[in-house]
């Protein structure tokens, strides 16, 4: 294995030509579940993971130096999410004819919050899918996949401060899309994960 | 919701910083808090359960890229690139010298198209530029964005797309932005480019313009002479 140089902070420089392959298995994975925490649908999530991958390698070159090979295809895996959840909603448009708004919204996956009686990731997942693009986006990196706020800066191409401040409004916007459905009397039995700091 | 020091532990907790005995105490006792944090814990605890059900999935095939497969070079992928900015700008100077314009041959003739400072852009020997559809109305306008559309792909080949015609129309500052900023802008792949700032349904003007100042039109004089 040849030796990796080191930027000044210390981490490793990945050399835009000569680096090692991907780990195919580990990066599909990835951005599959990449795919589906944003579409929700395996299809689509499938069709998404295959296009951001084939994207992804053809344009490998454009690769620039310390990018890891995970957030240069998520970024192609986030711009496809955003194209076929753009087309969806285009197709419901299209489709939905005198039906009204409702039927627009339910094709575009947005459908009303479920009833509270229904399991709270359900819960929570309808409200994360009601978010607008980016706040969706980084809630889906952040909270379902687990990257760190640097890495979904990277995978968004944004600095970490809009990462944050997206993040700061999603919750804003989750609790209120939470005690509006009146969640608050439901929630006495949710294990607490809050003491032990959250899940970021 | 949710008071001032409530709101800092939140943070903290996000953050992974532990909470001090302080705050814990201060959330027992806040009603309004108490709400809001548990709230906080059950989107949290989903959140959790999520990631936990996201990281057992495993994806139902693996990419396998084709062998032999050449990356799409640097050099050449730069170029289409550099070839619609280029035509961009020289559309963007036959469209814009209307503002400085416009002498009528006719009512109902094609307009006279004048570059900034008074000289004649590329007119004929009547000073006309006979093929410019007249811009007076919306109608010639989008007649204009065709012929524009044509005169940039005789210039710039296949990598120029009427997208970038719509772009250069959102330049024009008697147009409003929003009224051709359609899909075919966010369909476009180059659109999405690392260099390309995204382009939302949702963004402002100062967006647009933001956008727009990727695209160097600085000489358009002179590009409309090339032009």
């Amino acid at each position: 294995m040849p030796h990796q140089p080191e930027d000044s902070r210390g981490s490793r420089v990945t050399p835009r030509h000569e680096d090692a392959a991907p780990d195919f298995q580990e990066l599909s994975d990835r951005v599959y579940r990449l795919c589906l925490a944003m579409l929700r649908d395996e299809t689509p999530a499938h069709d998404a993971a295959q296009e951001a991958l084939v994207r992804g390698w053809a344009r490998r070159e454009l690769r620039r130096e310390g990018v890891s090979w995970w957030t240069w295809f998520g970024g192609f895996a986030v711009r496809v999410c955003r194209e076929f959840r753009r087309g969806r909603a285009r197709e419901a448009e299209r489709s939905a004819g005198t039906e009204g708004l409702e039927a627009v919204e339910a094709e575009r996956g947005v459908t009303e919050l479920a009833p509270v009686s229904l399991p709270m990731t359900r819960v929570v997942r309808d409200a994360v899918m009601r978010l607008p693009d980016r706040q969706r986006e980084v809630t889906v990196l952040r909270y379902f996949i687990g990257a760190s706020t640097a890495e979904a800066a990277e995978l968004l191409g944004c600095p970490e401060g809009t990462i944050k401040s997206n993040l700061h409004k999603a919750l804003a916007s989750l609790h209120a899309a939470l005690a509006k459905v009146g969640i608050e009397d439901e929630l006495s039995g949710v294990s607490a994960s809050f003491d032990r700091g959250g899940s970021g | 919701m949710n008071c001032q020091a409530c709101q800092q532990a939140l943070i903290a907790a996000a953050a992974g910083d532990p909470l001090s005995p302080a705050a814990k105490a201060h959330a027992v006792q806040c009603a309004a808090c108490l709400a809001f944090s548990r709230r906080q814990r059950a989107i949290l605890a989903a959140f959790e359960s999520i990631r936990a059900e996201n990281e057992a999935l495993r994806a139902p095939f693996i990419f396998a890229p084709p062998e032999n497969e050449r990356a799409t070079p640097r050099r050449l992928s730069l170029l289409p690139r550099v070839a619609s900015v280029l035509a961009a700008a020289a559309v963007l100077a036959l469209l814009v010298v209307r503002y400085e314009v416009v002498e009528p041959r006719s009512t109902s003739g094609p307009s006279r198209v004048v570059a900034s400072g008074g000289d004649p852009v590329a007119e004929d020997s009547d000073g006309v530029i006979p093929e410019v559809p007249s811009l007076a109305s919306p109608l010639g306008y989008f007649e204009a964005l065709a012929w524009a559309d044509e005169e940039a792909t005789s210039l710039a080949g296949d990598a120029f797309t009427a997208d970038h015609v719509v772009l250069v129309g959102i330049a024009s500052p008697t147009l409003s932005p929003t009224l051709h900023l359609d899909e075919r802008l966010l369909e476009e792949d180059l659109i999405w480019d690392e260099d390309v700032p995204d382009v939302s349904e949702d963004m402002s003007d100062d967006d647009l313009e933001f956008i727009l100042d990727d695209v160097d039109f600085g000489d358009v004089g002179a590009a409309a002479g090339r032009g």
